[in-house]
């Protein structure tokens, strides 16, 4: 009995899938590719069975590129790609970036100087679109956000809507590109106490939430990320000494509280030379500072109740800096696999892995004041 | 958790089952390695592949299931340890090395790995393989992973094709 010939097995579906697991998410470049050289291949990746399992067999999100805003005077935001990945359009003219976030940026416009008083909009470098230009807010943001009134500051995030605890997409592996919906939350200071106001994609409106707690504390001038942990963001604010505080917004209570930032790490401290929020490796608040060639990694175990003792800061790492120039801190990356920290010298920005300690060249251009990573699987 | 043979008092030997190429050659193994094989395992559980009788695997020649069972005699140790948590850093460089050297082959022997591996339901091997040959496609054109996949050209009808896709894609062919 003569057998017949096998068939390829890169003919047969099940074993494409098998390969096309294996091309890192990190490298849509390939995946794309790959799509293109036959109508098999093709069908196999379009497939939203294949999206989903894809995305579930890596788990973690990918970083594509990073968004940041020139110091200088232009208005515009810029994708600097860092991996195989290159956004249809790479600099938004007119617009800053406030937020990334679940796939989704958050971009400040100067449109709302021609008439139309929308200055929030929602892009999505991937798919090439900006997804919704946001209604008026009921107060008018300027970037930097205060610059008319002493008691004025103000920043934003944007997140997927389901990251309010209502179910529905936990590890944000699926949400993004699939126009779901949005929340954005606008929260700032004013003459007579604290204002937040969150603009839900599916009302496609804003609700306010005014309080008259007195915040005793000033936004910064320059928009820097905020960190999303469980259900709270979290907002680096100054007092009129320039101390550092968190913000804490609990988005499912609403309520705001005040942490404080750690101490200086050492008696003779000069006090740092920046600051950035982050997550620890088991998911607690974090904190990071630098001084001169230093970096200081700080974990704040939650209390559990009201009541429990506050343990406070505890300094769990130091990190000499891999750069030959001192540094700062210009933003934090998490995907739940890899913890990155972003540092700037005056040699440009670099992405330093918190397991390896390795670093990457992000850009040679050290004109950001922060960087907001932009992690999501590229969609299929 | 299958049972060690019972009463046959040979202080521990490891109990040996069969396997039967298309070609009709017979093989010998240990049945820990060989039940890294899903599809084999339950039938081996069963008691069956030993003594005379041997598994027949109609799908696979013999000089693919050599290779087979050169990786599964491998890696069968850290299998066995429920992927070897107390495995030593030189164990697991020795393994990876093993791997990296293992699929150093030849096209139409990697491709027979993959069906066989996928027949098989070996994991570890199917993992391995497929890897490969995402590694073979990475950072390619269309045309060359075609190439390197031994596809022939594409007919006019799929070039157009190709084409009008790549314009959908800008990006991915600066």
């Amino acid at each position: 009995m003569a057998a017949a010939p096998p068939p390829s097995p890169l003919q047969m579906d099940d074993l494409i899938e098998e390969v096309l697991f294996r091309v890192p998410p990190e490298d849509p470049l390939t995946l794309v590719r790959a799509a293109l050289i036959n109508k098999r291949w093709r069908r196999v990746i379009h497939d939203p069975g294949f999206r989903h399992r894809f995305r579930t067999f890596h788990r973690a999100a990918p970083m594509l590129g990073v968004l940041c805003n020139s110091n200088y005077v232009t208005y515009k935001a810029q994708f600097i790609p860092i991996c195989s990945f290159r956004p249809p359009h790479a600099i938004m003219s007119d617009t800053n970036v406030v937020d990334a976030r679940h796939g989704r940026v958050l971009l400040h416009t100067l449109s709302w100087g021609s008439g139309q008083r929308k200055p929030f909009a929602v892009w999505d470098p991937v798919k090439d679109e900006i997804r919704e230009y946001l209604p008026e807010t009921p107060r008018l943001p300027e970037l930097p956000f205060s610059r008319y009134h002493r008691n004025d500051s103000a920043s934003a995030a944007v997140l997927c809507c389901t990251a309010n605890n209502n179910g529905g997409c936990d590890d944000h592996l699926h949400c993004c590109h699939d126009d779901g919906p949005f929340l954005v939350v606008f929260i700032g200071t004013f003459s007579k106490g604290m204002f937040v106001y969150t603009y839900s994609s599916r009302d496609g409106a804003w609700s306010q939430h005014v309080s008259s707690q007195q915040l005793d504390a000033r936004f910064p001038d320059t928009v820097v990320p905020n960190l999303l942990l469980e259900n709270s963001l979290h907002f680096i604010v100054f007092n009129d000494n320039h101390g550092a505080k968190i913000l804490k917004y609990d988005l499912a209570t609403r309520d705001t509280s005040m942490i404080p930032t750690p101490p200086p790490p050492t008696t003779d401290s000069r006090g740092p030379r920046s600051i950035m929020l982050m997550t620890t490796g088991e998911g607690k608040l974090g904190f990071g500072s630098t001084e001169e060639y230093w970096v200081y990694l700080w974990s704040r175990p939650q209390q559990a109740t009201l009541e429990e003792a506050d343990v406070g800061w505890e300094l769990i790492r130091v990190i000499e800096l891999p750069t030959v120039l001192p540094a700062s801190l210009v933003g934090f990356a998490n995907n739940g696999v890899n913890r990155t920290l972003f540092v700037r010298t005056t040699n440009g920005v670099y992405a330093l892995d918190l397991k390896s300690l390795r670093t990457r060249t992000i850009s040679k251009n050290n004109g950001f004041f922060c960087v907001f990573p932009y992690m999501c699987f590229y969609p299929f | 958790m299958a049972a060690p043979e019972s009463g046959d008092g040979n202080n521990g030997a490891a109990r040996m089952v069969t396997l039967i190429s298309s070609d009709n050659t017979r093989f010998e193994v240990e049945a820990a390695a060989a039940s890294l094989s899903q599809t084999l395992q339950l039938t081996i559980l069963d008691g069956g592949g030993g003594g005379g009788d041997g598994i027949p695997l109609p799908n696979v020649d013999s000089a693919t299931l050599s290779k087979v069972l050169e990786y599964c005699i491998k890696h069968a140790p850290a299998a066995a340890n429920g992927g070897a948590p107390n495995a030593t850093a030189v164990d697991r460089a020795e393994l990876e090395r093993f791997d990296n050297e293992f699929v150093n082959i030849d096209q139409s022997v990697l491709y027979s790995l993959i069906m066989a591996a996928h027949n098989l339901e070996i994991e570890g091997l199917q993992s391995l393989v497929a890897k490969k040959v995402a590694d073979m496609i990475k950072g390619k054109s269309p045309m060359e992973i075609r190439r390197t996949l031994g596809f022939p050209d594409p007919t006019p009808e799929e070039q157009a094709e190709m084409n009008a896709h790549m314009l959908e894609y800008g990006w991915a062919y600066e």
